[in-house]
């Protein structure tokens, strides 16, 4: 032997005997997945879910907050007082028998007493409801609503893991929690819940139209099962209601054709080749934004993407933007799209990906109350201290896979800083399924977003709390957005 | 950027869960031959967590968000939880019924060193065997493999490099 290289250049020549699944087995296991993971969707919508899916392909980091160790635990908050305007810190502490949170400002103070004997519940059943000790009354969701939310497991855990390692290492009690520096105790309520705008049919064919494609040449699909109307280009049938764009890609493996997709909510795929327009491609990209999104183009700003390209994708297009709404789309509310991707290929646009889905205020808007921002940072605090639970370790990585991007910067002793900057209310893509009606519609619901860093690795983070009252109460959903583009 | 392919289709399987099937046919065997190994080489067994891992990510599927990884990556992890929790016990990766890839170079000499360093591979922890097979047998990154393991790429890096070294000085003598 020679060195370890030589070791490992012979282990890479290893591999094991190959154990081959039959075509037929191979089938058979599909047509079950298939099955189960439909049953179980439907068994949701039987439910009434309130929201089942975020809409990942728009790019939305979503993490589900489970309930389940709330179950056990009997959780008194004691608020003494109103936050003071100064940061404050917050240590967490915790032993096998009683968990306490202490504010280092004598006010406000946690205690946590959970029960006894903590046993793992599956991450998707709802949990006993705390008792909640607060300033603040109380609120019922509005009977027009169901609460039976059933977001995906995810945890803070991870996000802790992210910057720590999130082994059985971790020690939680040397973590701090630095409070953002004002948090309301108010709640706020009668906030509607507001569908997001559909473009009708005309809005699509016109839109075909002005991207330069044939629209009297098209065909339009539509899906119940999606309430979406789907536009293909000529004789285009694909027998899922998918991104066509995307299946052709996927089996010709280029984009090399012109090509687009165009869904109801917003979601606008193009890949075509450069015309010799006078405009250029970013006007134009931007008019089409602005035409689906209902935003003016100067409410549009643009970003040049100076990462270097691969071979492949330079020969499709030469620069590459993202393009942003600088404010919300709707009056008076936070919310504000991920943005559009668009490429341009000697100035024209050649690609353009992306949704601006367009919330609309209807005649009689059904209504959220709110939890306050102190109910929402308790959440946090109280999630944080959920997931530290080893025993609950797989539920929550089983369901992992959003917070990966933070890496496992190693930090001294694994002794946790977060600090939490601010606590804002924001409005994220959902879906409802209402009661009175059988068609799925994507609303837009109401989370506090938490901003903050972890001190020891400079990582910033956004976190996403549930800002709804629950009528099954304790229901911490935690959606995680690591993106790096924190804005 | 152009998407990644595993991107293209979770998005499209996140509009339509019948085109998760793209996914699925895509790494059902490495899949079932990563399980296989760990449920004692029974077929049925490995079938059913199999099933059971693709089963699970479809219905998380939509909330995945794609962050730069193949979906194999995922579907490792998930695996080896599905693994963990039928025997309520850390996984155990059973090391055995190691072949030397088709190569016309590998001499017998090779060959049988190769066979060599497995069994002595075999005499190591548990979780030191799991990186390598994941690293030699299943060809991942070091990422991958921290990403499955919930360590930092650092750490299996400098564990592999290390073990590579105890391996090397083993045979040197």
């Amino acid at each position: 032997m020679q060195n370890k290289y030589f070791i490992e250049q012979l282990l890479s020549a290893s591999q094991r005997k190959k154990q081959q699944l039959s075509a037929q087995s191979k089938d058979q296991m599909l047509e079950h997945i298939l099955y189960t993971a439909s049953s179980v969707s439907q068994q949701k919508q039987k439910k009434q879910t309130v929201f089942a899916e975020f809409m990942a392909a728009w790019k939305w980091m979503v993490v589900g907050g489970t309930a389940a160790i709330t179950a056990l635990l009997i959780i008194v908050f004691n608020w003494n007082n109103q936050f003071s305007t100064t940061t404050q810190t917050a240590e967490l502490a915790t032993s096998n028998k009683n968990e306490t949170v202490k504010i280092s400002n004598p006010t406000p103070s946690v205690t946590e007493t959970p029960t006894p004997t903590p046993t793992a519940i599956p991450a998707s059943t709802s949990a006993a409801s705390p008792t909640v000790s607060s300033p603040a009354p109380q609120h019922t969701t509005p009977s027009t609503q169901t609460n039976t939310a059933s977001i995906s497991v995810i945890s803070i855990r991870d996000l802790i893991g992210g910057f720590g390692g999130g082994g059985p290492e971790l020690v939680p009690s040397e973590w701090k929690i630095i409070q953002p520096p004002t948090m309301a105790a108010s709640y706020k309520t009668n906030i509607p819940l507001l569908p997001i705008g559909h473009l009708t049919e005309k809005q699509m064919r016109d839109l075909t139209s002005a991207l330069g494609f044939d629209s009297t040449s098209t065909t339009f699909y539509t899906s119940e099962d999606y309430a979406a109307s789907t536009k293909y280009i000529t004789n285009q049938y694909s027998e899922y209601n998918s991104d066509p764009c995307i299946n052709r890609y996927i089996e010709e493996r280029s984009f090399s054709f012109p090509c687009i997709y165009i869904n109801n909510l917003g979601f606008v795929h193009i890949e075509k080749k450069g015309e010799n327009k006078t405009t250029d491609g970013i006007t134009e990209a931007l008019s089409y934004i602005s035409t689906i999104s209902h935003l003016h183009t100067n409410q549009l700003e643009v970003h040049n993407v100076t990462e270097q390209a691969s071979e492949y994708e330079t020969s499709i297009y030469d620069t590459y933007y993202m393009i942003y709404s600088k404010q919300g789309n709707v009056p008076n509310l936070p919310f504000k799209t991920i943005g559009w991707s668009v490429g341009t290929k000697n100035g024209q646009l050649v690609s353009l990906f992306g949704a601006a889905p367009t919330a609309y205020q209807p005649s009689s808007p059904k209504t959220f109350d709110l939890i306050s921002e102190i109910d929402a940072y308790n959440r946090l605090l109280k999630d944080i201290e959920r997931n530290i639970k080893p025993y609950e370790w797989n539920n929550v990585y089983a369901f992992s896979g959003n917070v990966w991007e933070l890496g496992y910067p190693d930090i001294p002793n694994n002794q946790i800083s977060i600090h939490i900057t601010s606590i804002s209310l924001q409005y994220e893509i959902g879906t409802q399924k209402e009661v009175e009606e059988q068609n799925r519609t994507y609303q837009l619901l109401p989370v506090y977003t938490i901003r903050g860093i972890e001190t020891n690795t400079k990582k910033p983070f956004k976190i996403y709390i549930d800002a709804t009252t629950s009528n099954s109460n304790a229901k911490i959903y935690s959606i995680v957005d690591s993106s790096a583009n924190l804005q | 950027m152009q998407p990644h392919e595993d991107q293209l289709l979770i998005e499209s399987a996140q509009q339509n869960p019948t085109a998760f099937s793209q996914l699925y046919y895509k790494y059902v065997d490495r899949i079932f031959q990563f399980i296989y190994y760990r449920v004692g080489n029974h077929t049925e067994t490995a079938e059913e967590l199999t099933q059971e891992t693709f089963t699970r990510s479809l219905k998380n599927i939509s909330t995945f968000t794609w962050q730069g990884f193949p979906y194999s990556t995922y579907l490792y992890s998930v695996a080896r939880s599905v693994c963990q929790e039928h025997y309520k016990k850390p996984i155990v990766t059973d090391i055995d019924e190691i072949i030397v890839k088709d190569d016309l170079s590998v001499t017998a000499d090779r060959r049988a060193d190769i066979q060599l360093l497995w069994q002595e591979i075999a005499k190591l922890p548990k979780n030191v065997q799991e990186i390598f097979e994941l690293r030699y047998l299943q060809d991942l990154s070091y990422d991958e493999i921290a990403l499955i393991m919930k360590k930092k790429p650092g750490a299996i890096r400098t564990l592999v490099s290390r073990t590579l070294d105890k391996l090397q000085q083993q045979y040197a003598e």
